[in-house]
C-alpha cells in the first residue's frame, strides 16, 4: 500500500472543520490540512496518529472516504485523555496528523466473491470507508452483507447512513442490539445471532470483521461453523500504538507489530496469537 | 384428509434449520406431530408458569423471548427470527415456561405437541436421541448468546 507522507513522525497541522455527535460519547471530526503537506491518499482500514498538542497521540481509524482524502473524518469514542480532549475541540482549532499508517482491508481479493462485513459498536468505523469503496464499485463482488451489533438502539452508529444503506437493493443490512425495552422492535441479541441466516455463500466469501476482541472471537467461530475458511477472514486488530511505524513496540502482537503488519490481518495470521492470553 | 394435510408440514419441517440433517423417517414422524399456526404482531406466545406443552419452529417473523419485571414490565432478552427454535421447558421438568414470548411482527410457525413427542423420544432413543442432542443445541447456544450480552462487550469501561 502506498504511503502519503514524507516525514513519518512530524506531525502536520490540521484545523477541525466540524464536530459531529454520533451517539452520547462517540463523535466524528471533520479535519482538513491547515498548510500544505496534508494526506493525499488513504486506504479502508488505515489509521492516523491525531496529536492534541500539551496532551498526546492516539491511533484513530480513518472513517471517510478514500475518493476525498483531503477531507478526514475520524469517529471516536471518548474514553482516554487523548480522544477526551480531541472531543473537547472546537471548529477552527489546531491538531496534528500524522499517517496514514497500516494495512488497509483487501478490496481486490474480494472481487467475485460475496462479502459479509461483520462489526458492532465503534467496529464500524473503520469498516466505513471499506464500505464506501465496495459501493462506488459494487459491480466487482456479489451479494454484500452487513451485519451491525450495538448495545442499545441509542447507540447504533451513523444511524442515518446505516437507514441509507438498508434502502439499497443491491446489500442487505442487518441490525441488532444487546439491550431494549419493548419500544425497539428490531432484533434483539448479539451480533454472531445474525450469521447463520446471513445471505452469503460461504464457500464463495470473504468476511471483513472489527469490533471488541471478545466480539470477534465469537464471530470467527460462528463464522467457521457456517463453513467459512479462515483463510478468508480478514479481522482488525486494536493495541495501544505509539510510533505508528513498527520502531517502539508498544503495539506488538507476538512476533507483529499491529501498527504496521496490522492493523487488518488475516485471521490466520492471528488466530493462534489470540489464544495465548499472556500477549 | 390427514396424509394430506402433513405433507405439507412434513414439507415444511425438512426445510427448517432444526431437522437439518434428520433421516427422513424423523422427519415424517416429527410430521405426524406437528401443526401450523400463525401469529399477529404483539400476540402472547408463551407466558411464564403456564404449562409448556408444545415447541415451536419458526419459519417466518420476530418472536421476543421477555422476562416479567414487576415495575418495569416485560423486559425483552432476545429475539427470535426464521429458522430459530422457541421453546424447550417441555422436555426438562417441571414442564413449565420459564419466559414471556411475544410476536414482535407477523410470525407463522411449526408448532410440536411436546407431550407427544417427549413420549416418544422417551420411548425410542434411536428417535429421542439426535432429537435431544438438536434441543441441547438450541439451549447451548442460547447460554452462550446470554453469556456474550452479559458481558457487555460493547462497554469501553
Amino acid at each position: 500500500m502506498a504511503v502519503a507522507y514524507h516525514e513519518p513522525m512530524l506531525p502536520v497541522p490540521h484545523r477541525v472543520r466540524r464536530m459531529t455527535w454520533e451517539t452520547d460519547d462517540t463523535f466524528t471530526m471533520e479535519l482538513v490540512a491547515a498548510g500544505g503537506g496534508g494526506i493525499t491518499s488513504f486506504a479502508p482500514g488505515q489509521f492516523n496518529m491525531l496529536y492534541v498538542f500539551g496532551v498526546g497521540e492516539a491511533a484513530i481509524s480513518m472513517s471517510g472516504s478514500p475518493s476525498n482524502p483531503e477531507t478526514l473524518l475520524h469517529t471516536t469514542r471518548a474514553v482516554g485523555s487523548v480522544t477526551k480532549a480531541l472531543a473537547s475541540l472546537h471548529p477552527g482549532q489546531l491538531i496534528g496528523v500524522r499517517g496514514p499508517y497500516g494495512v488497509s482491508w483487501p478490496v481486490d481479493e474480494a472481487e467475485g466473491r460475496d462479502i459479509v462485513i461483520i462489526t458492532g459498536g465503534i467496529g464500524l468505523a473503520p469498516l466505513r470507508p471499506l464500505i464506501y469503496t465496495l459501493i462506488e464499485q459494487r459491480e466487482r463482488f456479489g451479494n454484500i452483507t452487513i451485519l451491525f451489533g450495538a448495545r442499545t438502539p441509542d447507540e447504533i452508529l451513523f444511524r442515518d447512513e446505516i437507514e441509507q444503506w438498508r434502502r439499497r437493493f443491491d446489500m442487505d443490512v442487518l441490525i441488532t442490539v444487546d439491550r431494549a425495552s419493548r419500544d425497539w422492535r428490531g432484533r434483539l441479541g448479539v451480533v454472531t445471532t445474525l450469521i447463520p441466516q446471513s445471505p452469503f455463500d460461504p464457500k464463495n466469501s470473504i468476511a471483513y470483521v472489527c469490533g471488541p476482541e471478545v466480539m470477534m472471537y465469537f464471530t470467527l467461530e460462528a463464522l467457521e461453523k457456517r463453513g467459512m475458511p479462515r483463510e478468508r477472514v480478514f479481522v482488525s486488530m486494536e493495541r495501544n500504538m505509539k510510533c505508528g511505524l513498527g520502531f517502539c513496540g508498544h503495539c506488538q502482537l507476538g512476533p507483529k507489530f499491529v501498527c504496521k503488519d496490522g492493523p487488518v490481518f488475516r485471521w490466520t495470521e492471528v488466530a493462534s496469537l489470540l489464544d495465548i492470553r499472556e500477549i | 384428509m390427514e396424509q394430506e394435510q402433513e405433507q405439507p408440514i412434513e414439507r415444511m419441517l425438512r426445510g427448517h434449520d432444526f431437522t437439518d440433517g434428520l433421516s427422513d423417517g424423523h422427519v415424517a414422524r416429527l410430521a405426524s406431530m406437528a401443526s401450523l399456526q400463525t401469529f399477529h404482531a404483539d400476540e402472547r406466545v408463551l407466558k411464564a408458569g403456564e404449562r409448556a406443552d408444545r415447541c415451536y419452529l419458526i419459519q417466518e417473523g420476530q418472536i421476543a423471548i421477555e422476562i416479567y419485571h414487576p415495575t418495569r414490565g416485560g423486559v425483552p432478552i432476545q429475539t427470535l427470527g426464521e429458522g430459530k427454535v422457541l421453546g424447550w421447558s417441555w422436555l426438562v421438568k417441571p414442564y413449565r415456561w420459564t419466559f414471556d414470548a411475544m410476536t414482535y411482527t407477523f410470525t407463522r410457525a411449526i408448532v410440536l405437541d411436546g407431550v407427544r413427542l417427549r413420549e416418544a423420544m422417551e420411548a425410542d432413543p434411536e428417535f429421542g436421541y439426535p432429537l435431544a442432542m438438536r434441543f441441547m443445541e438450541v439451549c447451548a447456544e442460547r447460554v452462550s448468546h446470554s453469556r456474550l450480552q452479559m458481558i457487555d462487550m460493547f462497554d469501553p469501561h
